[in-house]
């Protein structure tokens, strides 16, 4: 019977690399993974934000000059 | 041929510049973290020193916590160059460096937590080093808070900078809480360093993944200062004549 989440994924993968500790080593990489892969993703999404609200002001800007 | 380098100090100079420096540094650092990883799982031992297969936490676990020290330095040098010399790059460069730095520190405290666990039986201690690592995080979190509590922007660079200047006394304290001259006086769970005696294939691979962040840390940086720029120089002709603001 398993009895924990790390005993469960311990089996999950023994991996040549992993032993017996494929909960701890899966559970590091992967956080780690997808933190540095959100990091340019929202940087991405902040960015096209910035650049609606620009584009925003140059058409009020523009409205207001005719 | 003589290149003008203060000609990058300004954000019109700066912004081009680094777009197209981010695709080089991501690719880089892509490709690199798949040799370190390639490296660190198939060619290094299985076993180091005592440790079992989980020592390969140190792949991320170290390039991750020197990260966090050496962009905290950096974050430091600009806010100074800041201070000193007035130019609104080398804050913007200082503001940008904080989420990264600070990202870098919480991985090196989870994967310290994840590779504590199996060696030495607890998630967490309050050893000298993990303990002034987390006050690093803290440090970090003030300046970014500090910097968003405060409307005009000038006047939150020039606080947040002194705060960084001052936290920069960590930086020694966190190296010296594994190397002090007298263990006595600083028992620790951690060891000293002795990067000299590992096995060079780990070293390699350590080394690898040590490029690849920073890589990894200009690229997100670049990406960063260029958003600061477009935000606090929405109002100049030079921002508002960019193609990617008419198609916005």
């Amino acid at each position: 019977m398993v009895s924990s989440m790390a005993d469960l994924t311990a089996n999950l993968c023994e991996w040549p690399s992993f032993g017996k500790y494929g909960f701890y080593i899966l559970f590091t990489y992967g956080l780690t993974l997808l933190l540095m892969l959100l990091e340019p993703l929202v940087l991405k999404a902040q960015r096209k934000t910035i650049l609606k609200n620009i584009n925003r002001l140059l058409k009020i800007g523009s409205g207001r000059n005719r | 041929m003589k290149i003008n380098w203060f000609k990058y100090a300004a954000p019109s100079s700066f912004y081009p510049l680094a777009g197209k420096l981010i695709p080089w540094f991501m690719w880089i650092a892509l490709l690199l973290s798949l040799l370190g990883l390639y490296w660190g799982f198939f060619k290094t031992p299985n076993v180091l020193t005592q440790q079992k297969e989980y020592y390969r936490i140190i792949f991320i676990h170290v390039p991750a916590v020197w990260m966090g020290m050496w962009l905290y330095a950096m974050m430091v040098f600009w806010a100074l160059v800041g201070l000193v010399f007035n130019t609104r790059l080398s804050f913007m460069f200082a503001s940008s460096i904080a989420p990264t730095g600070a990202l870098f520190t919480v991985i090196g405290l989870w994967t310290g937590a994840f590779w504590g666990q199996p060696s030495w039986g607890t998630w967490w201690d309050w050893d000298p080093r993990m303990t002034s690592f987390l006050i690093l995080l803290f440090l970090y979190v003030g300046y970014m808070a500090l910097q968003s509590a405060i409307d005009d922007s000038r006047r939150a660079d020039k606080a947040s900078a002194i705060l960084a200047l001052v936290g920069l006394v960590m930086v020694p304290v966190i190296y010296w809480s594994v190397n002090c001259p007298n263990p006595a006086e600083c028992s620790s769970l951690h060891q000293e360093s002795s990067t000299q005696q590992i096995d060079p294939n780990i070293f390699f691979a350590m080394m690898v993944m040590v490029v690849a962040f920073w890589s990894y840390a200009f690229g997100v940086i670049c990406m960063r200062v260029r958003n600061t720029i477009l935000q606090r120089e929405k109002h100049t002709s030079w921002v508002q004549a960019l193609e990617e603001v008419k198609h916005g």
